[in-house]
C-alpha cells in the first residue's frame, strides 16, 4: 500500500506478470476456441470410454453402413459399429501418442540443440548434416522405414515421430542457444571455472525456455497429423483400435458407395484437433514474445 | 530572413508544457509545466539522466510523440508556429522547413537501402527541387560538412561509412532544409572520443556559419559546456534550472545540478583527492511524485518542506531554478573528503613483486591470408592492490586483451602469463581454482552479464560456491555480507535482474566478482552503461571495496577522466598496440605521446569551457585488419615527422618512473612541442571556484 512495500514487491512482481500473461492469453478469441476444443478432446480421451452411447467395438452386421440418424449420430461403418463412438473414444490413443512423440522430441532436440549452439565448431557441423539428412526425408517416409524395420506398435510409432521431430526443435534451439551464447554471463559463468554441461542446463537454458514451450506445442499439432497419417497407411494404431487415421483408411472402399459418414467425422476430428493446437501455439508464441 | 521586419519568433517556446504518455490505462505526465524559450541563433543545451524527459521534449518539438503521447496542456511554439494544433500538411510542412532533428545513432536514422547521395537530395526535393538540383546541393552539403570525397560518399550505401562519417551525412541532410532550429539528441554519444572532438568542431563551425539555433541534448555535461550558449537542466520532467552554461555549472542553484557536477570527476583529480558526489535513489518513476519537490527524495539538502511544497521557478536576472535552498547547492559540488585514509598500496608497488606479468601478448582471429592481428606484443605488470587503467577507442584491442588476461581467449603462441610467479594456462579451464578464483570480471552492461532468469540470491550462491572455500551452511550469511558490502538492500536479493536499477544490478555483478576473494578484477568499462550518478557511486564503491580487499583493478574504459581519477597506472593503447605507459598522473602531463595528446584534447571537463589549444584527429581510425605500416598511429597523427613514420616502427623510449612511449619524436622534443601548445593544461585546484 505505502512506498515501503516497494522492496518487497520483487517476487510478487512476478507473479503478478504471469497473472498478466494468462489474461493477455484469454483476452484472444483465437486462444481460447482453440483451448475449449483441445479441452472436449482431452475430455474425451480421458472419459470416453465410459460415456459413448455404443462399444465401440461391437459390430452390428445388420446395421451396416447406416447414414446418421438418432440412434447413431454419425452413422455406422462397413461392419455396424458406432462412428460416433468410435471417434471419441479414438481420440486417446492419437493424443496420447502425439504428447509423449512431441514431448521425446522437445527433450532431445533441446539438448542436442544446446549441445550445437554451445560447442559449435566441428560438433555443431556434425550435428547440422545429420539434421538436415534427417529433414531432407519426409516425416512419414522416415517413419514408414523405421515401422517397417521395427514393426508397428505404439511405443516405436512415439519413438519414430519423436526422434524425425527432435531434429527441427534442435535447429531452433541451437538459432536462440547462438544469440545466448555471446552474452556475458556465460563469459562470467566461465571466467568463475563453470563445467559446459551446468552453463548449458543451468545458465543457458531457462534463457530458451520460452523458445522450447513454443516449440513443443507446434510439435504437438504436426505429431497429431503424422500419426493419423501413419495410421492411415496402415503403420500406426492397429485395428480393431478404434483410431481416427484407420478409420478413414478403413472407409476408402465404401466412400463410393455414399458412406460419407465413415470418412467424414474422423477426418473433421483430425481438422479440429490441429488447428485447436496450432491456435494455442501461434498465441502463445504471441504471449511469449511480448 | 525576414528578420529586420518585424521583431523574429523565438526559436521554441514552451509555456506551462505538459506532456503525457498514457500507459497501461493510466496517463502519466512526462514533462510538467515547462516554461523554456531559445532566441533566434541561439545554442540551448538540455541535461539530465535517462528517464527525465529530454528525448520526449525534442520529439515533441517535431511533433513525432509516440501514439500514446500527446502535448496535454501549455503551449509549444517553433519559430512561431504552434506545433500542438498542427495536423498533417501543416505539421509535413514544419518539418521540411522550419525543424531538423539529428538522432544519437546515424546508422539507423539512414535508410539502409538507399544511397547517400540520393538520401540527402531528397530532402532539397521534398523542398521542391528536381533531383538533379537536390544532387547537386548533396553535393554542396557533403563538403560543407567536410566529407573529403563527395563524389565517392554519394554513391556509397549508409553501412560502407564509418560512425563518423554517418553522423556527418544525418548532419548535411538536417541543414539541407536551412531548418530554423536544429535538434541534436545525444548526437555523439556512440562516437569514439577523437571522433566526436572532430564532429562537435564541425557542428559549432556550421552553426556559426548559419546561424540556427540549435537544441543539444545530451547527458555529458562537458560536450554541453563546450557547445552551448545556455543550458537548462531536466529532472523528472520538470526543469530543475536553467541559464548561461558557465553560471550554472560554476555556480548552481539546484542541488540537482550541483550533484551532477559534481558526479563528473574533474581534469587532474584523482581518487586520492576524495570521494565522487553521488546522487542516493533513482529517478522517480513518471508521474508518481504528486507533492513537493521532485527531487526531495534523493536531495541531501532536503527539508520538510520539500517533500510537501513544491518550490515555485524563481528568476534572478538571467537564472531560473526550483529549489527552496539555492544556497545550499554549491557545497554540494565538491568532492567530498575520501572515507578512508588507508595508505595506497600502489605507493609501495616499486618494492612488491608483481603480481600478475604480462609479456609479449598476442592476439590473431582467423588464419592464412583472412588472419587479424588484433592485439600486438602487449606487456606489463600489475601489483597488488593497484589500478591499471587501459584506454582506448573501439578496435584498440582492449576488451580482447581482457579475455586474454581471463582466459576466454587464448593469446598466439610465445605469450607468458604469470599470476605471483606461477604461470597461467591460456584457458579458463586449464587454470587450478586458486588462479581461477583470482581472477574476475565485471563487465559493462549487467543486463547481458547476469542471468535474467536468475534470482540475485541464486547469481551470487553460484558464485560463492565455485569461488570460495565456504561450506554450504555459511553460504546464506555470505550472501548477505556481500550484499551489505555493495550497499545491495537485502529484499532485492529475492528478485531477479530485471527488477532492479542499473546501478544495482552493477552492484551485484561486483558483489559477485568479490565473492571469492580475488586478486586481479578485471573491469570492462563497469560505468559505461550507466547514468553519471550511479556512475559516480559505482566508481566510489569499487575504490573502497579494493581498499578494503587490496584488490589489483585492470580497469578498461574509454572515459579518461574516469580512468584519470581510479587508475594509478594508465596503458594507451591504438589499433592493439601499446601508445603509452605511466603512472596516472605522468600521462596527463607532457611529454606525452601524440596519441594521448589527441585524446587529451576532447572536451571531458564542464569547466574547462573556454577556448584551448587544441589537437585534433583527422578522420576515422584505420581497421584493425589492415594497419597502416610503420607507425600505425602515422595517418592521424597531428605530428608526424617524415617519412620514418611510415616505414619504421616506433621505438619504445623508456622514461623516469617506469613510463614508456612509443615515439619516433624524442621525448624531450615532444615535452617543448607540447608546451609551447598545451594541449590542456593540468588543473592544479580543482576547487578553484
Amino acid at each position: 500500500m505505502t512506498a515501503t512495500s516497494t522492496p518487497l514487491a520483487a517476487p510478487s512482481a512476478r507473479r503478478a506478470r504471469r497473472v498478466a500473461t494468462v489474461r493477455a492469453l484469454l483476452r484472444r478469441p483465437s486462444f481460447v476456441i482453440g483451448t475449449a476444443v483441445l479441452c472436449f478432446w482431452v475430455l474425451c480421451a480421458l472419459v470416453g470410454q465410459a460415456i459413448v452411447p455404443d462399444d465401440p467395438y461391437a459390430t452390428d452386421p445388420a446395421n451396416a453402413l447406416a447414414s446418421p440418424s438418432g440412434a447413431h449420430w454419425f452413422g455406422t461403418d462397413a461392419l455396424g459399429r458406432d462412428v460416433f463412438s468410435r471417434v471419441v473414444v479414438g481420440s486417446r490413443a492419437i493424443l496420447t501418442i502425439s504428447l509423449l512423440a512431441a514431448g521425446l522430441a522437445t527433450l532431445l532436440g533441446t539438448t542436442i540443440g544446446l549441445v550445437m549452439g554451445y560447442f559449435g565448431g566441428l560438433v555443431d557441423e556434425a550435428l547440422s548434416r545429420v539434421a538436415e539428412a534427417v529433414m531432407a526425408l519426409p516425416s512419414v517416409i522416415l517413419a514408414l522405414l523405421a515401422l517397417t524395420a521395427l514393426g508397428p506398435s505404439n511405443l516405436t510409432l512415439v519413438v519414430v515421430v519423436g526422434f524425425a521431430y527432435s531434429w527441427v526443435i534442435a535447429r531452433t534451439v541451437r538459432a536462440a542457444v547462438l544469440t545466448e551464447r555471446g552474452a556475458e554471463y556465460v563469459a562470467a559463468a566461465r571466467v568463475r571455472g563453470e563445467r559446459s554441461p551446468y552453463i548449458m542446463f543451468g545458465e543457458i537454458l531457462p534463457n530458451v525456455v520460452p523458445v522450447v514451450i513454443v516449440e513443443f506445442t507446434v510439435r504437438v499439432g504436426m505429431a497429431v497429423f503424422s500419426v493419423a497419417s501413419l495410421s492411415f497407411l496402415g503403420f500406426g494404431v492397429q485395428p480393431p483400435s478404434p483410431d481416427w487415421g484407420l478409420q478413414i483408411a478403413d472407409s476408402y472402399g465404401v466412400l463410393s458407395a455414399g458412406a460419407w459418414w465413415t470418412a467424414l467425422f474422423p477426418a473433421l476430428a483430425i481438422a479440429s484437433l490441429v488447428v485447436s493446437v496450432f491456435l494455442i501455439a501461434d498465441n502463445v508464441q504471441g504471449a511469449l514474445s511480448e | 530572413m525576414t528578420a529586420s521586419i518585424a521583431p523574429p519568433a523565438a526559436a521554441v517556446q514552451a509555456e506551462q508544457l505538459d506532456v503525457t504518455y498514457r500507459v497501461r490505462g493510466r496517463d502519466r505526465l512526462v514533462i510538467r509545466g515547462l516554461d523554456l524559450a531559445i532566441a533566434p541563433g541561439e545554442s540551448y543545451g538540455l541535461v539530465g539522466e535517462s528517464g527525465c524527459g529530454k528525448s520526449t521534449m525534442a520529439l515533441a518539438l517535431v511533433g513525432a510523440l509516440p501514439s500514446n503521447g500527446r502535448v496535454s496542456g501549455g503551449r509549444l511554439e517553433v519559430a512561431g508556429h504552434d506545433l500542438a494544433s498542427a495536423r498533417g500538411e501543416a505539421l509535413r510542412r514544419l518539418r521540411t522547413d522550419v525543424v531538423a532533428m539529428v538522432y544519437q545513432s546515424p546508422g539507423r536514422a539512414l535508410n539502409p537501402t538507399m544511397r547517400v547521395g540520393d538520401q540527402i537530395a531528397e530532402s532539397f526535393v521534398v523542398k521542391s527541387a528536381s533531383w538533379d538540383e537536390g544532387r547537386a546541393q548533396a553535393h554542396e552539403m557533403l563538403r560543407k560538412v567536410k566529407i573529403a570525397d563527395p563524389d565517392l560518399v554519394m554513391r556509397r550505401y549508409p553501412h560502407e561509412l564509418s560512425g563518423g562519417m554517418q553522423q556527418r551525412v544525418v548532419i548535411a541532410m538536417a541543414l539541407a532544409k536551412r531548418p530554423e532550429l536544429l535538434i541534436l539528441d545525444e548526437p555523439t554519444t556512440g562516437l569514439d572520443a577523437t571522433v566526436e572532438a572532430e564532429v562537435l568542431d564541425l557542428i559549432a563551425e556550421l552553426r556559426a556559419e548559419m546561424r540556427t539555433s540549435v537544441l543539444f541534448i545530451s547527458h555529458n555535461l562537458s560536450v554541453i559546456a563546450r557547445m552551448c550558449d545556455r543550458v537548462g537542466v531536466l529532472y523528472a520532467g520538470r526543469l530543475a534550472e536553467e541559464g548561461p552554461v558557465d553560471d550554472v555549472f560554476r555556480r548552481p542553484r539546484h542541488p540537482y545540478t550541483a550533484s551532477l557536477v559534481g558526479c563528473i570527476p574533474r581534469a587532474g583529480m584523482s581518487k586520492e583527492d576524495g570521494r565522487l558526489v553521488a546522487i542516493p535513489g533513482a529517478l522517480p518513476a513518471l508521474g508518481s511524485v504528486e507533492r513537493g519537490c521532485v527531487f526531495a527524495a534523493r536531495c541531501p539538502a532536503a527539508e520538510e518542506r520539500c517533500a510537501a511544497e513544491e518550490p515555485p521557478l524563481t528568476r534572478e536576472d538571467d537564472r531560473g531554478f526550483r529549489c527552496h535552498y539555492p544556497e545550499r547547492a554549491g557545497a554540494l559540488s565538491r568532492p567530498t573528503e575520501a572515507p578512508l585514509a588507508v595508505a595506497d598500496p600502489a605507493r609501495e608497488a616499486g618494492e612488491r613483486p608483481p603480481l600478475l606479468e604480462v609479456e609479449r601478448v598476442a592476439k590473431t582471429f582467423g588464419d592464412g591470408a583472412r588472419a587479424v592481428r588484433v592485439l600486438q606484443e602487449i606487456s606489463f605488470t600489475l601489483a597488488a592492490g593497484e589500478t591499471l587503467g587501459i584506454v582506448g577507442e573501439s578496435g584498440s584491442g582492449k576488451s580482447t586483451l581482457a579475455r586474454v588476461l581471463l582466459g576466454l581467449e587464448a593469446a598466439d603462441e610465445g605469450a607468458t602469463l604469470r599470476l605471483d610467479g606461477r604461470p597461467l594456462r591460456p584457458g579458463v579451464a586449464a587454470r587450478d581454482d586458486e588462479q581461477v578464483r583470482a581472477l574476475q570480471i565485471v563487465f559493462q552492461n549487467p543486463d547481458s552479464a547476469l542471468n535474467q532468469r536468475h534470482t540475485i540470491r541464486r547469481i551470487l550462491r553460484r558464485a560463492l560456491r565455485r569461488l570460495s572455500a565456504l561450506p554450504p551452511q555459511r553460504r546464506e550469511q555470505r550472501i548477505a555480507e556481500l550484499a551489505e558490502e555493495v550497499r545491495l538492500p537485502a529484499p532485492q536479493l529475492d528478485a531477479r535482474p530485471a527488477g532492479l536499477s542499473g546501478g544495482m544490478k552493477q552492484r551485484v555483478a561486483i558483489a559477485r566478482a568479490f565473492a571469492g576473494e580475488p586478486r586481479v578484477v578485471v573491469c570492462d568499462e563497469p560505468t559505461s552503461a550507466l547514468d553519471v550518478s550511479v556512475q559516480a557511486a559505482i566508481v566510489n564503491l569499487m575504490v573502497w571495496l579494493q581498499r578494503e580487499h587490496g584488490t589489483a583493478f585492470v580497469f578498461i574504459s574509454h572515459d579518461l577522466a574516469i580512468v584519470q581519477y581510479i587508475a594509478d597506472r594508465i596503458m594507451v593503447m591504438y589499433l592493439g598496440r601499446v601508445m603509452e605507459v605511466g603512472a596516472a598522473a605522468d600521462v596527463f602531463s607532457p611529454p606525452h605521446h601524440p596519441y594521448t595528446e589527441a585524446l587529451l584534447s576532447a572536451p571531458r571537463d564542464a569547466f574547462a569551457a573556454e577556448a584551448r589549444a587544441r589537437v585534433r584527429l583527422h578522420g576515422d581510425p584505420p581497421s584493425v585488419a589492415d594497419p597502416p605500416s610503420g607507425c600505425v598511429f602515422q595517418t592521424r597523427c597531428p605530428r608526424k615527422v617524415g617519412a620514418i613514420c611510415e616505414t619504421e616502427a616506433p621505438p619504445c623510449q623508456q622514461l623516469a618512473g617506469g613510463r614508456q612511449i612509443h615515439c619516433h619524436i624524442p621525448a624531450a622534443e615532444l615535452e617543448r612541442l607540447q608546451r609551447e601548445a598545451p594541449v590542456e593544461a593540468p588543473t592544479p585546484d580543482p576547487k578553484e571556484t
